[in-house]
């Protein structure tokens, strides 16, 4: 099999669109209400170190992804169980992603086409990408790159009359604590859930260059998160921003200069299916290619197709409805996802480091 | 719809297993050809609409039942 190489810039890249990804349209530490802003901003202090424990992994174990690690660190059997958790946990968030997908499209624009037919358009594309491997994903995220971030500062840019600062004030006014379960919120969605990167971010160019494309993704996947939210809450305000389900499409829907630009929604639905199409095919990517690492295969491309199919079916009934999907994104996804991006990393980073330094003694 | 469903996945199944057993990867087509079998499965019960339950509800109780045990320690 053909050895992939991505390049530091197409891993930083990835990452920025893989948190950009399904957050700017369904928005996220709405607890925090006219503090969002701080909260996003904490959330991105807290996931440093988390992302930093990412990155320290990969520079342990040059060239190899989470599953070789675990089965390095944990011996066969156990590191098997627990790579299986996390090709569930790299499935069910491909799934979640690929509904929010569904959802956003059928509220706001097909809303006669059924749900079904928009994931399986989705997985093709999403499919076709995985089997080309992480080296295309990484060109092609490199490209949509560059237009996606000048559009959404436009879009910005155009929407500052609309904007009310009155909707940020008082700063505090609520106190710390909705702050804090604000930032949790984004920290976990979607800050670290960049843990799938673990997954996949094998292939690196130079070595030790992890820390700079986990530091550098976050920074710029953060900084268009924060912008972005603080943009929908001051042309929003509080409660409007809290009761949308998605809050980016309400928020440019306003956008009107001088009666002539004007529906430039289209910009928050191109920026999410860029964005969702990185989310998903990462994920496919990792979970099939976890799959493949387990039965201990040599190529994971031909059970892309069995976990697409599988993610489609998933997708189509997990949820009953849009409440609970929001439900679920903001109240459920928190605690089930923080075992799987910090505690069980921490664990494997201290047996990693004490299996390491043991190796070199010896 | 079913026998649209059923014919797709045979016809994808069939050219993607081919290649495998060409290739004498038969652990790997033995792989394959369960998932493809459970996905195939699971569409045609949602097409007959069969409510399959989902995996998020039983995720939701256990959450919530640990949040409760965490929130009453806190307490």
């Amino acid at each position: 099999m053909k050895r992939e190489v991505i390049s530091d810039r197409q891993g930083i890249y990835l990452i920025t669109l893989f948190i950009m990804g399904s957050t700017l349209i369904l928005g996220t530490a709405a607890q925090a209400e006219k503090d969002i802003w701080l909260a996003i901003l904490l959330a991105m202090v807290f996931a440093f170190p988390t992302l930093s424990m990412y990155a320290r992994l990969h520079a342990l174990f040059p060239g190899k992804d989470l599953y070789d690690i675990l089965e390095f660190v944990f011996g066969r059997y156990l590191g098997k169980i627990i790579s299986f958790v996390y090709i569930w946990f790299a499935f069910h968030l491909g799934t979640l992603v690929l509904r929010n997908f569904g959802e956003f499209l059928t509220t706001v624009g097909l809303l006669d086409t059924p749900t079904a037919l928009l994931y399986v358009i989705m997985i093709l594309l999403c499919l076709w990408a995985v089997k080309e491997g992480i080296e295309v994903l990484g060109r092609w995220g490199e490209f949509f790159i560059k237009i996606i971030i000048p559009l959404i500062l436009l879009t910005i840019i155009l929407g500052i009359p609309d904007m009310t600062i009155n909707n940020i004030r008082p700063v505090f006014y609520n106190g710390i604590k909705p702050i804090l379960d604000g930032a949790f919120s984004t920290y976990t969605f979607p800050l670290a859930e960049t843990v799938i990167f673990m997954m996949v971010l094998s292939p690196l160019k130079e070595e030790n260059s992890s820390y700079k494309i986990y530091w550098v993704g976050l920074l710029i996947g953060g900084f268009i998160i924060f912008i972005s939210a603080f943009f929908e809450i001051l042309v929003l305000g509080v409660n409007l921003y809290s009761e949308s389900y998605f809050p980016a499409y309400i928020a440019v829907s306003r956008i009107n200069i001088g009666d002539f630009l004007q529906r430039m929604e289209i910009i928050v639905s191109i920026t999410f299916l860029i964005g969702g199409f990185i989310k998903i095919s990462i994920c496919l990517l990792a979970a099939s290619k976890g799959i493949g690492k387990v039965f201990g295969f040599d190529d994971y491309r031909i059970l892309a197709t069995p976990v697409a199919l599988l993610m489609v079916n998933l997708a189509y009934f997990i949820y009953d409805s849009i409440m609970e999907m929001t439900e679920w994104t903001f109240k459920i996804w928190n605690m089930y996802a923080f075992p799987f991006q910090v505690i069980l990393p921490i664990l494997i980073l201290i047996a990693a480091e004490i299996k390491v330094r043991r190796k070199r003694r010896e | 719809m079913v026998f649209i469903i059923v014919f797709l996945y045979v016809l994808v199944g069939f050219i993607e297993g081919i290649n495998l057993s060409r290739k004498k990867q038969t652990k790997m087509l033995i792989v394959y050809l369960f998932m493809m079998t459970g996905a195939l499965l699971i569409s045609v019960l949602l097409i007959l609409g069969v409510k399959i339950p989902s995996p998020a509800k039983g995720i939701r109780s256990v959450v919530l039942f640990f949040q409760d045990q965490i929130g009453g320690i806190l307490q």
